[in-house]
């Protein structure tokens, strides 16, 4: 079947509503428009590549998502409506997973937490792992470069809600130094609820930030468009096909086909692996789908006695590494009341007295540094399957920041604590909370969120130990790249968007500065170009 | 209150998950989980929320894959059939009577059993989630906006953009 190329009537195309498949070429076809996608996208686009993104999740614009309640977000731009678990083997607690499946992908999503990757981890990757290219120094200025575009700045001490107040008074005494944590907002009035779209449009996600750049350039977005297959020819990606989520109830229906030069994978940790594997790849990279680690998070509500109204506040202002040889990273947070309340314990009448101390409650979060266990999976239908079997040294992570959380709000005042732990009931002193954590108790009792799988196609130095090499291209077909989270080649037991983002803008710096030579040795081959004309990235 | 169904122009596809006797169950789940007590005596959560949080758990699970649809039909299986093994009643949780829904539901919140408290968690967070976004129930959170996507309207910005006071402006090693 002949398909006629995209529509014409704007730069965002919706898929759902164009009513026919295409066919078109372009120099470079991303996969995904989150963390990843968004900024290979504009760096190559303002390279002078002419760019196609394909993202299979709905596109909303910050108005739009701003004014969703939490569950409407999570029905709309959150995969699998924020109803997604990892499957845990043996002593494994039950893990909540965050992505989004949007236009702007998880960036939608975060805090808007921005770290830095550690400086011992960058050691590791160039000591350890020989990754010479990943040192904090050659990184420098592809951080550099992130962070001035999402324009990362501090927390001021002003949007701390009380709540968060409260466990910084409580780690002060206990002499746990807090510092404040970097967002990539600007103008935050401290809604409190970023995980479901800010409603103030204060978040600068990739939506915001990088693919109007892309754009403005020229690029194209197509929105709920299906990749099923990265074409391959002669050990060579040379596009990709898959067919638009606009059939009935937003089922797969018109197929579509992208040509192009360059294919650049960036679905996440969790469909990467299944997008290649479906392509007929991972043959000869056996650690595809493999190695995934989450960063698993936790948190503790805990009542005061004073009105604290904890929604008062950035979502995220404050952290601790103080326990970072113990693999745990404390971090202030809060989220939407409705979120809060089902957290707490009880039906009926007793869940609705709970619910009706929530002005005195504060919340402390701790994530886990972990060391993987987890495994993609191709499922039955669409969605991959991940399990994750969680490591003894980790679990004792987990069990030690409860521990840790529940010092911190005692120390700075809190009456009762209400715990992880499914039907645990509310606990009134440490000492109780050290005998829990001593106390036999099976893991799948505790409940954690993750917001960052990490890993399932790593960077390493040759193809029996990761999927790409230190340029994100893939060991086993040509001009195939992969640029999210799934190519960083351990844990970092930090929040993951600027480390992803600035992963990729170095991937994205070398391969526009590849394709334009390349460009340029074709058009001089074919006469079409002077030797004295010049082209440059400006990347660094 | 009524919700969306599809549109194009709302993006949301209106897809269901349950059939008819799944959606009983949950309905049944709703109407305990968020009942309360009176003088005299338990009363069911009123009707109009029993009815708007069982749809709209019904349009979040169906937004979702086949797989989820699948996994969550099951559960909801699984939880209407389960009070024979956990109250040792021969009767539908749908069936039981609202002071016996909750005590089977308070059984499967503390159940020593890992999974059935799992069980359990996995229909009360999103039913508590969509139940406690509106009001009269948003109220009883003392969320002070009026709805929970209205912005923070009183903070002073001036006071927002004052720098941090009595803590180190960056962690040590940080960059």
């Amino acid at each position: 079947m002949k398909l006629a190329p995209l529509p014409v009537d704007g730069p965002i195309v919706e898929g759902r509503g164009i009513q026919r498949g295409f066919d078109e070429t372009c120099d470079a076809v991303i996969v995904g428009s989150g963390a990843g996608g968004a900024v290979i996208a504009a760096i190559l686009a303002e390279a002078g590549q002419r760019v196609i993104v394909l993202e299979e999740g709905p596109y909303y614009t910050p108005a739009e998502y701003g004014a969703f309640r939490p569950t409407e977000s999570m029905r709309r731009i959150w995969r699998e409506s924020g109803l997604l678990t990892a499957l845990g083997l043996g002593q494994t607690p039950v893990i909540g997973l965050s992505a989004g499946r949007c236009v702007g992908g998880s960036s939608v999503l975060t805090g808007g937490v921005c770290f830095r990757i550690p400086s011992q981890i960058h050691a590791h990757w160039v000591d350890e792992l020989g990754l010479d290219e990943l040192s904090e120094k050659s990184l420098e200025s592809a951080y550099e470069a992130v962070e001035r575009r999402i324009r990362v700045t501090e927390v001021p001490q002003s949007m701390r809600s009380e709540a968060t107040q409260r466990f910084v008074r409580g780690a002060e005494r206990l002499g746990i130094p807090m510092y404040p944590i970097k967002r990539n907002t600007e103008a935050c009035v401290g809604n409190g609820r970023c995980n479901f779209g800010c409603p103030s449009g204060a978040k600068l996600s990739v939506d915001v930030s990088y693919l109007p750049a892309a754009l403005a350039r020229g690029g194209r977005v197509v929105s709920d468009a299906l990749v099923e297959r990265v074409n391959v020819d002669h050990g060579r990606a040379v596009g990709v096909s898959g067919r638009l989520l606009d059939g009935p109830e937003g089922a797969p229906s018109s197929p579509f086909r992208v040509r192009a030069r360059v294919v650049v994978v960036a679905c996440g940790t969790l469909h990467t692996p299944i997008l290649l594997l479906r392509s007929g790849l991972g043959r000869s990279t056996p650690s595809l789908g493999r190695n995934v680690t989450l960063h698993p998070a936790l948190r503790v509500s805990a009542l005061f006695d004073e009105v604290l109204d904890g929604w008062n506040g950035a979502l995220q202002s404050v952290y601790s590494n103080h326990f970072a040889r113990e693999g745990i990273t404390l971090v202030g947070v809060y989220s939407a009341v409705n979120v809060l309340a089902a957290a707490l314990p009880g039906t009926g009448a007793a869940h609705r007295r709970f619910v009706a101390d929530m002005p005195r409650h504060g919340i402390f979060g701790a994530m886990v540094h972990d060391e993987g266990g987890g495994s993609v999976r191709l499922g039955p239908g669409r969605e991959p399957i991940l399990t994750y079997r969680m490591a003894p040294r980790d679990l004792l992570r987990l069990r030690r920041a409860i521990t840790i959380l529940a010092e911190m709000a005692f120390a700075g005042g809190a009456r009762e604590l209400y715990l992880p732990i499914f039907g645990q009931h509310p606990v009134r002193s440490v000492d109780e909370v050290k005998r829990l954590e001593h106390a036999s108790l099976d893991a799948r009792r505790i409940e954690c969120i993750a917001f960052h799988p990490l890993g399932s196609a790593r960077m390493a130095t040759d193809a029996r130990r990761g999927v790409v090499d230190a340029n994100g291209q893939s060991y086993e077909v040509d001009d195939l790249y992969i640029a999210d989270g799934s190519i960083l080649p351990t844990s970092i037991g930090v929040n993951s968007q600027v480390p992803i983002m600035t992963m990729a803008t170095r991937l994205a710096w070398r391969l526009a500065d590849r394709m334009t030579r390349s460009a340029r040795a074709s058009a001089l081959a074919d006469g079409s170009l002077s030797p004295q004309s010049n082209a440059t990235t400006g990347g660094g | 209150m009524s919700t969306e169904g599809a549109s194009s122009k709302s993006r949301d596809w209106g897809r269901r998950a349950f059939g008819p006797a799944r959606r009983r169950t949950i309905a049944s789940l709703v109407e305990a989980l968020f009942s309360d007590e009176s003088a005299s005596g338990l009363v069911p959560a009123p009707a109009e929320l029993t009815a708007r949080v069982a749809d709209e758990f019904d349009l979040l699970v169906g937004a979702g894959s086949s797989d989820l649809r699948r996994g969550f039909g099951l559960l909801a299986f699984l939880v209407e059939w389960l009070p024979l093994f956990v109250l040792g009643e021969l009767s539908r949780a749908s069936r039981l009577p609202l002071a016996r829904r909750l005590a089977y539901l308070h059984r499967l919140e503390h159940s020593k059993v890992a999974l059935l408290a799992t069980l359990f968690i996995a229909f009360k967070l999103p039913l508590t989630m969509i139940a406690f976004e509106l009001t009269p129930e948003l109220g009883l959170t003392g969320f002070d906006r009026d709805t929970i996507s209205t912005p923070r309207r009183a903070l002073k910005m001036a006071e927002a953009a004052q720098p941090n006071e009595g803590h180190s402006a960056t962690e040590p090693g940080r960059g």
